[in-house]
């Protein structure tokens, strides 16, 4: 035989023996477990395995799957008695618990307002039964220790804002995490409001601003007081590459490698004059006044880098070089591994020479010659300012300032002010321009443009500039001071200054810096934060490259600890998780569970794809099967299915601003995009679609909304009471949908004379009504055309914002489109409104939407659910960046409200901004008229509470920015193996149906293998 | 140096030179996609900002792609996971998939390149017979159809119909790796897989020695009193292997690189569900290790097969004049 054949021979050999070897090894089965105890599997399926479920640090809802079933908490929430509503017990804890307010006033450590009785201090007794299954005790220790951990500043977990920040807030528990950390901005921790811009005009402007310093090592420092601090403090410099601060555009951005373009690149500044363009050919070319705005058209449309320059750069660039010394790279050299550039002497200087480069330069001194002292420049601005200042409100001002005498002359009534009297309030002004400007309250335009006239008076600032050094204030010399930042060290915090202390062996003391009480104080005591802490700290590693501490606590089956039901025993990525029994969990023989926790194992399987587990529920080996769109049709009406009410509204919500729009739809012709800002058109839209047929069409899972607070939500969480069905909340809904109330209590609509209670008229509501969106669009389409905003025949393009193109995002669009041209089916307008996809923008959608680069989007939020009240403020708080914060300013919209908040419940009528409202709703006091008030959780009536709620939400509502359409939801199918205790028509929001807790099991496994046999191996759910 | 060598040489500096553009264009590509504030990674975030600044994170593209590579080659630092199982090392994730993907591929491998051969042999020897138009038909049918859509019908038929086999591949953990259960379990997604392959050799084979059984050495061999048998065994499948051969050895190669969707559906934890998760999670360092990976096993599975030709038939040498 020849080597090939020798080699074909061997080959068959080989795969015949793997062939048959492989079988046989593994018939080298199991022995079937024995077992006399019944077992009862609860089977479920993931998608995504847990990275890690370390209360400290998880950070998703998956990584959180494992503590389901691992943890127990103080606190947790029971069915109540007949099952209609629900209570919290003691489960980790003993009781109650006792609110000891009172005692600890006198410690002034704690810094418990003199006027509080209750709410800022607690006692819990902990369940002396408790223990984490290796048979550790739990006690005092495990929760002050494992807070002490949590808090930890050197381990940054990501779970520690959860104690301070939202309601429960531990006193000094922010100080502790933070504790001795450096810094130079926001970002050191999640929440930090401090942004410590290094803030020229206020190191400038301010006679009594310190100046710069220099310590032995070059290193420069400020001595002023920043952030909370009362007195000055000396703060070094920082500045990161990647963030331009004050400036604006990252240093980085400015910097490129290409030779010929040097490092000017994409400078712009609008208040300077003069724009420097580079061609095709990569010449540096400066335009005419008249092609400058030609080439903002281009930037935007085309993102052309074009370039400023105070001079002519003679057809090159300035380079960042010299002497073999790149500034930038300098810099960049400087660097610490979080992108921190700490300020010294040297950089200063080299950072001076950047920005002077950038302005077309050769250095700060050439700079400074050429365009003199910061005065100079700045006046130079402010009367750029001014003129846009006049363009723009140009009313009475002019004549009111020639009217006025040039000295102020009288006292008090008798006083006639004149042009000096401005000026000691320019600079003040000045700072407060941002928000005066648009509101035009306060200061009137006419004030602010004789302010600034007399600020730009030589004559009027001069003597504030005397003393001090003319160099100093050199604009070339200070502009770089734009791109840093205060440094801040975070003071000290002792952990026996933080609010949690050890009082008794099973007892210890949680101090808070915020009144927290009933509900809300058992509710956020709720999440577990203990670890098994000798373990914890065991399990701290090194990272091999990074040198950085984390720790493996629980990420695998040898680190879980566990100290609820079940402990997790079997741990494979992408595969499989098992939870058995932990036997020594004391629930078992606890008389809270009896009857409780009837599961022995839980079995978890990764199954991807949705298909598959539609087969491996149908086959009995999962429990449930979430309904994907397409099986609506077959199951919606099983005995089986089961549908759980999502909490997030989602929401159209529509670009307002007209200047933005008008500069939008400039980009196309034939296209209209600011009748998005014309109210009728709004209402229009919003009265074209049938909310529960959009949702059964889009998502059938999901219902369809009416109003920006959804039908879970829930008002009174002692109670479990419902918003929306308040009177309060029906009326307002009845309201925004057209009903008018009748003399006799019952409500109509206009046209109609049929009647409704208000119930009836609330089932009536379906959001949809033809006849009043056609004669909404067509006043919307003849104002717009009669005020010479609308060409007959353009089209109304509106981009509706997508992050990533899918079947879902078409459906939806077009459904969108279909309603509205249906409902201008027959006039001049059909088909002329069109809702398009944006290109897909990926994170960067909501900013695009907020900017009016796309005009819609489908958006929601949602975690509002056991507190509607506070869901307000992402409609109306500026802080919490509403989308419609851009063109609607919740600040100046004033509502008027008559409430029984007076003496003895007298009635009083206030007038506050809809942000003051909602921020007094939330637990703010405002003060009207010298009279406080706060209308926030216990501190009025909760009537009174709900009026002011509606009132906001029909606030909301009226703008039509925010078109309410999908109530999210979910849809599935429960096994017949087990029940929950709740059956498919009843829901509690709280507890759901009662989850694994609750769940009973009508066939125990073998019954249920049994049981699958005899269904020839496939269940009938239909 | 020979001519066999330096052709060696010359393909495997090409296929570096290959495998470099590929992944500078997969890189460039990958750094103009928005980089997600590290920030935003809670405890991981200053782990995965250093990690970021030893590949040069922000500096100019070309700077950080030889960064990445430097990592790579001096201290086999692929990074991690920053979007998908965040904070996970990269190269350790992958390590850990990539027997599970090379099992149920080794195993259809085994089960397919008999199987095809013979089914070859078989059709030619039935030439334009019944038998012969079933076979190519039906070669015609599998290659034309994407593997997913018969690993959907497997996976009808064999568990939610008949019952016979589990959907999904069972733990290792549980029951071992080379254990009946999880044997059983890789059955299906073994034959979806092998179906290809299959119908791959089954018409190379046929073609080859259609095509040899017409030769006059044939005619010979025969003539000398070898029976048809024989004469196939010993000259026709031989002449054939110079084709069968280097195709086998590619499919060894490639066995490391398992299937993107017949993995998902199985829930096989190897390297090609990985690969389809980090694309879907936007997961940079997973995405650039995988297509790393996938491009080198293509090009290396490409130059073996081209060398092999010269090793099994030495009439075929490159280069020599």
């Amino acid at each position: 035989m020849n080597r090939s054949g020798k080699t074909m021979k061997s080959l068959t050999a080989l795969v015949l023996s793997f062939a048959m070897f492989t079988p046989t090894l593994a018939s080298c089965g199991k022995k079937k477990p024995t077992t006399e105890t019944k077992s009862y599997t609860y089977t479920d399926a993931f998608v995504t395995t847990p990275n890690t479920w370390n209360p400290h640090t998880y950070r998703t809802t998956d990584d959180s799957y494992p503590l389901d079933f691992t943890y127990s908490s103080l606190y947790e929430f029971f069915f109540n008695d007949d099952r209609t509503g629900y209570e919290i017990k003691p489960v980790m804890a003993a009781a109650e618990p006792v609110d000891v307010t009172t005692e600890l006033k006198s410690e002034t450590k704690w810094g418990i307002p003199a006027s509080a009785e209750k709410g800022y201090a607690y006692k819990i007794s902990l369940n002396p039964n408790a223990k984490w299954d290796d048979g550790t005790p739990i006690n005092a220790d495990t929760y002050v220790e494992s807070m002490k951990l949590l808090l930890d500043p050197n381990y940054a977990n990501y779970r520690a804002a959860n104690y301070y920040s939202g309601d429960l807030v531990i006193k000094n528990a922010k100080g502790y995490s933070v504790s001795g950390l450096h810094a130079y901005k926001t970002g050191i921790i999640d929440g930090d409001s401090y942004t410590g811009y290094f803030n020229m005009p206020t190191v400038n402007y301010d006679p009594d601003a310190p100046t710069l310093e220099y310590d032995e090592a070059g290193k420069a420092w400020v001595t002023i007081a920043i952030d909370d601090e009362e007195t000055a403090a000396k703060h070094d410099i920082g500045m990161y590459l990647t963030d331009g601060g004050v400036w604006g555009d990252a240093l980085e951005d400015y910097y490129t490698y290409s030779e010929t373009s040097g490092y000017l690149d994409c400078f712009y500044s609008d208040y300077f004059v003069g724009y420097y363009y580079k061609d095709d050919d990569g010449n540096i070319v400066r335009l005419t006044e008249e092609q400058c705005g030609s080439v903002e058209e281009k930037t935007e449309d085309e993102k052309t880098v074009y370039y400023y320059g105070e001079q002519k750069l003679d057809g090159k660039c300035y380079t960042l070089a010299d002497d073999g010394i790149d500034y930038y790279k300098e810099l960049e050299k400087a660097a610490n591994a979080k992108g921190e550039i700490v300020m010294t002497e040297t950089l200063i200087g080299y950072l001076q020479t950047i920005v002077a480069r950038m302005h077309g330069y050769e250095d700060a001194d050439d700079y400074a010659a050429a365009k003199g002292a910061y005065d100079d420049l700045y006046a130079e601005y402010l009367v750029e300012y001014y003129t846009t200042f006049a363009t723009n409100y140009g009313e009475t001002w002019a004549a009111a300032w020639e009217a006025m005498p040039d000295t102020t002359t009288g006292t008090g009534e008798d006083e006639v002010k004149g042009k000096d009297a401005f000026a000691d309030v320019t600079y003040k002004i000045y700072d407060e321009t941002a928000e005066s400007w648009t509101d035009k309250t306060g200061v009137t335009s006419a004030d602010e443009y004789v302010a600034y006239k007399s600020y730009i008076n030589a004559a009027n600032y001069a003597d504030a500039y005397a003393t001090q050094d003319s160099q100093t204030n050199d604009y070339a010399y200070v502009e770089w001071q734009e791109f840093c930042y205060y440094g801040k060290t975070y003071d000290t915090v002792a952990w026996e200054d933080v609010g949690i202390y050890k009082s008794g062996e099973y007892e210890f003391t949680i101090v808070f810096e915020k009144s927290l009480t009933g509900f809300y104080l058992l509710y956020n005591l709720a999440s577990p934060w203990i670890v098994n802490v000798e373990e914890y700290k065991k399990l701290y590693t090194q990272d091999p490259i990074t040198g950085v501490w984390n720790s493996t606590y629980n990420t695998s089956v040898e680190t879980s600890y566990s100290c609820g039901p079940y402990k997790l025993t079997t741990f494979e990525d992408d595969k499989l998780m098992v939870f058995d029994r932990n036997e020594n969990w004391f629930g078992y023989s606890d008389e809270k569970f009896e009857g409780l926790y009837q599961t022995t194992t839980i079995r978890s399987t990764y199954v991807p794809e949705a298909s598959t587990r539609k087969s491996m529920f149908l086959k009995g080996e999962l429990m449930t099967y979430g309904l994907q769109a397409e099986d609506y049709a077959d199951y919606r009406t099983s005995d089986y299915f089961y549908s759980n009410p999502g909490t997030t509204i989602f929401f159209l919500v529509l670009y307002g601003n007209e200047e933005q729009l008008k500069k939008a739809e400039a980009k196309e012709t034939g296209v209209n995009k600011t009748i998005l800002a014309n109210d009728d058109f709004r209402e229009a839209l919003s009265l074209c679609f049938d909310k529960d047929a959009f949702a059964a069409k889009i998502s059938p899972a999901r219902s369809g909304a009416y109003s920006v607070i959804g039908s879970q939500d829930i008002w009174n969480p002692t109670t479990g009471e419902k918003y929306r069905d308040t009177e309060v909340a029906k009326k307002a809904l009845v309201e925004y949908y057209g009903f008018i109330e009748n003399e006799d209590g019952t409500y109509g609509l206009t046209g109609s004379t049929q009647k409704y209670s208000l119930d009836q008229a609330v089932d009536a509501i379906t959001g949809y009504n033809p006849e009043r969106a056609k004669e909404k669009f067509l006043k919307a389409f003849a104002d717009w055309t009669a005020a010479g905003k609308y060409n007959e025949g353009d089209v109304v393009k509106i981009e509706y914002a997508i992050s990533s193109d899918s079947e879902f995002m078409t459906k939806t669009i077009n459904e969108l489109n279909e309603k509205i041209n249906s409902v201008l089916a027959g006039t001049a307008y059909e088909g002329k409104v069109q809702i398009v996809k944006s290109a897909p923008l990926g994170g960067d959608w909501s900013t695009a939407l907020r900017t009016g680069q796309v005009q819609t989007c489908l958006c929601g939020w949602n975690g509002g659910m056991l507190n509607p009240f506070g869901t307000m403020m992402y409609y109306t708080y500026p802080d919490y960046d509403p989308y419609a914060e851009e063109w609607w300013d919740t600040e100046s919209e004033e509502l008027t409200l008559t409430l029984p908040v007076g003496t003895n419940g007298a009635d009083v009528t206030l007038t506050m901004s809809l942000t003051d409202w909602t921020l007094c709703l939330n637990g703010d006091a405002m003060k009207i008229d010298g009279v406080e008030y706060n209308f926030g959780y216990e501190q009025v009536a909760d009537e009174v509470r709900l009026t002011i709620m509606a009132e906001i939400e029909k606030a909301i509502l009226a703008t039509n920015y925010y078109i309410p359409l999908l109530q999210d939801g979910s849809g599935f199918l429960l096994t017949k193996k087990a029940q929950y205790v709740l059956g498919p028509d009843d829901y509690n929001a709280v507890l759901g149906r009662g989850g694994i807790m609750y769940m009973t099991y009508i066939y125990d496994d073998a019954e249920w293998d049994a049981y699958v046999k005899s269904q020839n191996g496939t269940i009938n759910y239909n | 140096m020979s001519y066999t060598l330096k052709y060696i040489l010359k393909r495997i500096l090409l296929m570096l030179l290959t495998f470099f553009v590929i992944m500078l264009i997969c890189f460039v590509l990958v750094k103009l996609l928005p980089q997600p504030e590290s920030s935003k990674y809670g405890v991981y975030a200053e782990i995965i900002q250093k990690n970021r600044e030893l590949r040069g994170y922000g500096k100019p593209i070309i700077v950080q792609f030889f960064m990445y590579w430097k990592r790579v080659f001096f201290y086999g630092d692929w990074g991690l996971g920053e979007e998908y199982k965040v904070g996970s090392d990269v190269a350790k994730t992958f390590l850990t998939r990539l027997p599970n993907t090379m099992m149920v591929n080794l195993y259809s491998i085994l089960f397919s390149i008999p199987v095809g051969i013979l089914l070859g042999v078989y059709a030619a020897l039935k030439k334009n017979k019944w038998q012969d138009h079933v076979i190519s038909t039906l070669i015609m049918v599998v290659v034309s159809v994407p593997s997913f859509v018969y690993a959907f019908l497997i996976q009808y038929i064999f568990y939610f119909k008949l019952g016979w086999l589990p959907p999904l591949m069972a733990s290792i953990q549980e029951n071992g790796r080379f254990s009946w259960a999880v044997f059983k379990s890789l059955i299906m997604p073994i034959l979806a897989l092998s179906f290809s392959t299959i119908a791959g050799f089954a018409r190379v084979t046929r073609a080859e020695l259609t095509e040899v059984l017409t030769n006059d050495f044939m005619l010979l061999a025969r003539a000398k009193g070898l029976t048809k048998g024989q004469s196939i065994m010993r000259h026709a499948l031989k002449n054939c292997g110079v084709v069968i051969i280097p195709s086998i050895l590619g499919e060894f190669i490639s066995i490391m690189s398992g299937s993107l969707i017949i993995e998902n559906m199985f829930a096989i934890p190897g390297v090609g569900s990985l690969y389809l998760d980090s694309i879907t999670a936007l997961d940079y360092n997973y995405f650039m290790m995988l297509s790393a990976f996938y491009t080198f096993i293509g090009l290396a599975a490409g130059i073996i097969v081209d060398i092999s030709y010269g090793i099994i038939d030495p009439r075929i040498r490159m280069g020599a004049k």
